[in-house]
């Protein structure tokens, strides 16, 4: 019998990734000192393992247009807004992630953040990452009341949505354009905006999102969201609108 | 180094990971992003600081499985080898080794690509990878058996055997 017959795949495997005691790689050497079928076997592993190494060491991940939402910003801001902007990082990407992706916040917590900010800014981004109307709705009412209780120019309200928010601006599928419409002329100091990442997932899955007119495509919604943070901004998850 | 800094600065190693178990660079970076929210809003459940990675992989691990569940990726989650459709990297024009690579991992059933990925690009041990993804020691081996199987005949299978498979392969680090 030969050695190649003896030694199985799992324990060459070991050898190469250096997973074997003193006696395992000694007895597999032994194996390939006498048989060649063992060394090319091990050959193949090593060949794979390369090859994986090959493939992924050049992998970068994508430059993004603001600062790393969560330590660069962190070392900068109050250490209530860092933890906010971390916070705000974990919401922002279970919504990139699906339009039906788990929650990792606690509500409280989000409220309890958007209650805080609230008293220290005029100038608000709501933020929707669901393709739910009844949210919207609430957002919605939520911008114009703001907005009649703090008036023009100093106040600022932005609608932001991403993942299964964009629906809510998207035409055909949004049962609120009408309302939007309105909003808009009401408030000069409204803006509604699109996440540009959120619409390229859509497309790459072979879906135009046909925005509205008046929505605005800039840029990732969590950038968007961090450069306003750092400008003073408060934000406001939809699902924990604080009251009013 | 501070926990923190620590957690900020691991965006490469968790990319290189993340992008081979799902093969999709926007959806690796949101996954890595996700991952390191958590890892730092979380870091004081962390006991032991040396563990610091097999922690972070194990948050990555719960984040893509979860994004796996939310679309109902079943073919995915069987041990079956997943199609020959090319892929998000499928369109990629030069025939580079590392384009061929990236098609033929993201080809593979996700099991095994968790595990190739972790042995091979993060070096982990089988011990650790048998942690981070809660699976026993012996099946982290026949995953990984099986991975570098099935990676080695696709490579052949679609690549020229001089370029691949008896080629002379330089690793860089």
């Amino acid at each position: 019998m030969q050695d190649s017959d003896l030694i199985d795949e799992n324990t060459l495997g070991a050898f190469v990734d250096g997973q074997l005691d003193s006696a395992g790689c000694e007895t597999v050497m032994v194996a390939m000192a006498r048989d060649p079928a063992v060394r090319e076997r091990v050959e193949r592993l090593r060949r794979a393992k390369d090859l994986m190494r090959v493939g992924f060491a050049s992998a970068q991940p994508p430059s993004r247009r603001a600062p790393l939402p969560v330590v660069p910003v962190a070392g900068r801001l109050s250490g209530a807004l860092a933890a906010s902007v971390a916070a705000l990082a974990l919401g922002l990407a279970c919504g990139s992630l699906g339009y039906h992706y788990g929650r990792h916040l606690e509500r409280s917590e989000l409220a309890s953040l958007a209650s805080s900010q609230q008293q220290q800014s005029d100038r608000i981004v709501l933020h929707i990452s669901e393709a739910n109307p009844m949210q919207f709705a609430a957002a919605l009412s939520y911008a114009d009341k703001f907005l009649q209780r703090h008036p023009a120019p100093e106040s600022r309200v932005e609608v932001i949505a991403n993942a299964g928010g964009l629906d809510m601006m998207r035409i055909g599928l949004s049962p609120y354009e009408d309302q939007i419409g309105a909003l808009l002329e009401a408030h000069p100091n409204v803006r509604f905006l699109a996440c540009a990442n959120a619409i390229a997932n859509l497309r790459k899955r072979g879906i135009e999102p046909h925005l509205m007119d008046n929505v605005d495509t800039e840029k990732r919604a969590i950038d968007h969201i961090v450069a306003r943070l750092q400008e003073g901004w408060s934000y406001v998850r939809v699902d924990a609108l604080p009251q009013i | 180094m501070p926990l923190k800094r620590r957690i900020a600065e691991s965006r490469d190693r968790l990319y290189r990971v993340a992008l081979a178990w799902c093969g999709d660079e926007m959806l690796a970076d949101d996954l890595v992003q996700e991952t390191m929210a958590s890892g730092i809003v979380n870091r004081r459940q962390l006991r032991d600081e040396k563990r610091l990675f097999a922690w972070l992989y194990s948050i990555l691990n719960n984040n893509w499985r979860r994004h796996l569940r939310s679309h109902k990726v079943h073919e995915e989650l069987n041990e079956q080898l997943a199609t020959d459709a090319a892929g998000p990297l499928g369109n990629c024009r030069e025939l580079e080794i590392v384009c061929r690579v990236r098609q033929a991992v993201a080809s593979l059933p996700v099991e095994q690509r968790q595990v190739i990925a972790l042995v091979d690009l993060e070096e982990f041990s089988y011990c650790d990878v048998a942690q981070v993804l809660n699976i026993p020691i012996g099946t982290v081996m026949s995953r990984l058996h099986r991975a570098r199987k099935n990676l080695l005949t696709r490579l052949e299978t679609t690549t020229p055997q001089a370029a691949v498979a008896k080629g002379h392969i330089r690793v860089v680090k």
